[in-house]
C-alpha cells in the first residue's frame, strides 16, 4: 500500500498528496518521461 | 488511456498521470498537450521507487521487439522527443489501479520501456474495484 502522504508537484507549483485522490478507486499512470 | 478516458471515468475511477517533470516543465506541456486528467510531476521519484519501478539498461532498446514497437509508434505518427532536463530517460513507468482506501488492487511494473499494459486490463481491475462488475 502506497503511503498516502506521497506528495507530488502540479504545474502551478502546488503540492497534491497522493490522499487527496481517495475516496474512489484510482488509475495512477507512472510515465517514463514527458516526451 | 486518454482516447477512453470517460469510459474510465463511467467505470467509477479518477485517472492521475505522474511523471519525472518539474512543475514549471508541466506547464511548459500542458500548454501544448492538454489532458482531461490531472497529471503531476515526481521530480525525485519518491512516488517511483514507493510503487517499486525500477529502471531499465541501454541494451533493453535494442531489443528486436522493443525496436519494433517503437518504429510501429512512428509508423503511427507518434515523434520520439529527449526526454527534458532532470528526467532518467532509464526510469520505468508502470500503471497502478488503487481502491477507494488507497490499496493498490492491480499492479502492472513495466520490464521495458514500451511494456504497458492493455487498457481493458486497467478497465476491468477498475471495475473491480468499484464494485461494477
Amino acid at each position: 500500500m502506497p503511503r498516502a502522504d506521497l506528495v507530488f508537484q502540479q504545474a502551478d507549483g502546488s503540492a497534491v498528496a497522493l490522499a487527496a485522490f481517495a475516496g474512489r478507486p484510482l488509475v495512477v499512470i507512472f510515465l517514463r518521461h514527458l516526451a | 488511456v486518454q482516447a477512453r478516458y470517460d469510459e474510465i471515468r463511467r467505470a467509477g475511477s479518477e485517472v492521475l498521470v505522474v511523471t519525472q517533470a518539474r512543475p514549471d516543465l508541466l506547464a511548459l506541456f500542458l500548454r501544448d498537450h492538454p489532458l482531461p486528467c490531472p497529471i503531476v510531476g515526481d521530480p525525485s521519484r519518491q512516488a517511483y521507487r514507493e510503487f517499486g519501478l525500477g529502471e531499465t539498461r541501454w541494451r533493453t532498446f535494442l531489443r528486436p521487439g522493443v525496436l519494433l514497437r517503437y518504429l510501429t509508434l512512428i509508423f503511427r505518427g507518434w515523434k520520439p522527443r529527449a526526454p527534458s532536463r532532470g528526467e532518467d530517460v532509464l526510469q520505468l513507468g508502470g500503471d497502478f489501479v488503487l481502491d477507494r482506501n488507497g490499496r493498490i488492487v492491480f499492479a502492472y511494473r513495466s520490464t521495458e520501456p514500451t511494456d504497458r499494459p492493455t487498457v481493458d486490463e486497467v478497465l476491468q481491475a477498475v471495475r473491480e474495484a468499484s464494485g461494477t462488475v
